[in-house]
């Protein structure tokens, strides 16, 4: 169960159950929550069933589990500094994009089990996105009036939004492999400046 | 019991029963998934024999398919009024509002499009084809040679809006578009992804 090269009992302990999640969110985005079995997470993290059930209790639990781990991007992390730039806006639309790229499979399986009336998933979805609208209206708020501030947080959102489940769910399992980042990149960057419309605010 | 949907009217005879099994069987799929929903259950929601289904639709992936249809938007606010930027806006909002009275139908294509699944993702494109006729080419008309990229721009912001809206809120996603301050933010933002000045046009 824990690997015996390891000093101690309690990291052998962690490391398993790193091991566990990170099979368990592959199956889950591959497979779906329901066609996974605690035995396929068991094999391919190589431990027994009941190995697997000392960690944790249910699939229920290993999901839960999941959910835990951090979900923004690190877009919270920015503060506004100075007039919102153009630059500073690149900045915020390739950490939201780096993030839904490196997190695909998560991302999926966190939709689907919305959809299926996950309460949890529903929960962290708003919170990742109460953290983005918070940067994005933040960073607004630096040369805009409220409301104002308050239509381009919506519509940036919503596109990136859009753009990113439209480009995931094209390019299918195959995402991002089969995707040309660099130009997925630029075109999200140029349409996000396009609705900010930062250049045309500072000229009135 | 599903819900009477609200934008299918009841047609009687030969035609209701088939109508009655594609609304039900909408709001299953969108409910349990596409393997999770079977013609039995189908069949039992609506009190009738599984052959009775399967008079009507021979397999669940035929029964799936009807489902697919292309949207029909009806009367459209430029098939009356001169192409302005303004009446363009009502017109992004007419179709986005026919998706936003059907956050089952939206459902139930998001949940199979997350795994894949063919049927679903060919209806991608297919759904695509009524925007590029009613939004694509009056935006080509008004901007030329950018109307292309504008009019994707503009379709992946609405797309992210519905889908933001079915996933946060489910079925309550409807009642919500209906509010004034939705309706007048979302013209906000269509507006806002239209190249051109923000004031209204004289």
């Amino acid at each position: 169960m824990s690997s015996p090269s390891s000093s101690s009992p309690g990291r052998g302990r962690d490391d398993t159950r790193r091991r566990i999640l990170e099979a368990a969110r592959e199956l889950f985005g591959t497979e779906g929550f329901d066609c996974t079995t605690v035995r396929q997470i068991a094999s391919a993290v190589g431990i027994t069933d009941a190995a697997l059930y000392y960690h944790f209790k249910s699939k229920r639990e290993i999901l839960t589990a999941i959910w835990d781990l951090p979900l923004d991007g690190g877009v919270g992390r920015r503060r506004p500094d100075g007039a919102f730039s153009n630059e500073q806006l690149d900045g915020l639309v390739d950490a939201s994009l780096d993030f839904t790229i490196g997190n695909d499979r998560l991302l999926r399986l966190m939709a689907r089990e919305i959809l299926a009336g996950d309460q949890t998933a529903l929960a962290l979805r708003l919170q990742s996105r109460a953290v983005m609208r918070r940067a994005l209206r933040a960073h607004l708020l630096t040369t805009h009036e409220a409301e104002e501030a308050e239509i381009k947080t919506e519509a940036i959102i919503a596109l990136l939004t859009g753009t990113s489940m439209k480009t995931q769910l094209s390019a299918g399992p195959s995402f991002p492999a089969d995707v040309d980042v660099r130009v997925y990149r630029e075109r999200t960057r140029r349409w996000v400046r396009a609705l900010a419309r930062l250049d045309d605010h500072e000229a009135c | 019991m599903p819900r009477a949907l609200p934008w299918t009217s009841a047609p009687t005879g030969e035609g209701s029963t088939r109508r009655r099994i594609l609304d039900t069987a909408r709001v299953l799929f969108a409910e349990h998934g596409y393997p999770g929903t079977s013609v039995r259950l189908i069949a039992r929601t609506l009190g009738m024999s599984d052959p009775a289904v399967y008079y009507h639709f021979p397999t669940k992936q035929a029964l799936y398919r009807s489902l697919l249809i292309e949207p029909e938007y009806g009367e459209l606010p430029l098939d009356r009024l001169p192409l302005t930027r303004q009446n363009l806006v009502e017109q992004v909002v007419h179709l986005f509002g026919w998706w936003a009275a059907r956050p089952e139908f939206g459902r139930m294509l998001l949940r199979e499009q997350l795994t894949g699944q063919e049927a679903s993702m060919a209806f991608m494109e297919t759904s695509y084809e009524p925007w590029r006729r009613e939004v694509e080419r009056p935006l080509g008309v008004l901007l030329g040679i950018g109307g292309v990229d504008a009019s994707e721009m503009l379709y992946d912001m609405m797309c992210g809006i519905f889908w933001d809206g079915i996933l946060s809120h489910g079925d309550r996603f409807t009642e919500m578009t209906l509010e004034d301050a939705f309706q007048r933010r979302l013209r906000a933002m269509v507006q806002l992804a239209i190249p051109g000045p923000l004031e209204e046009e004289a």
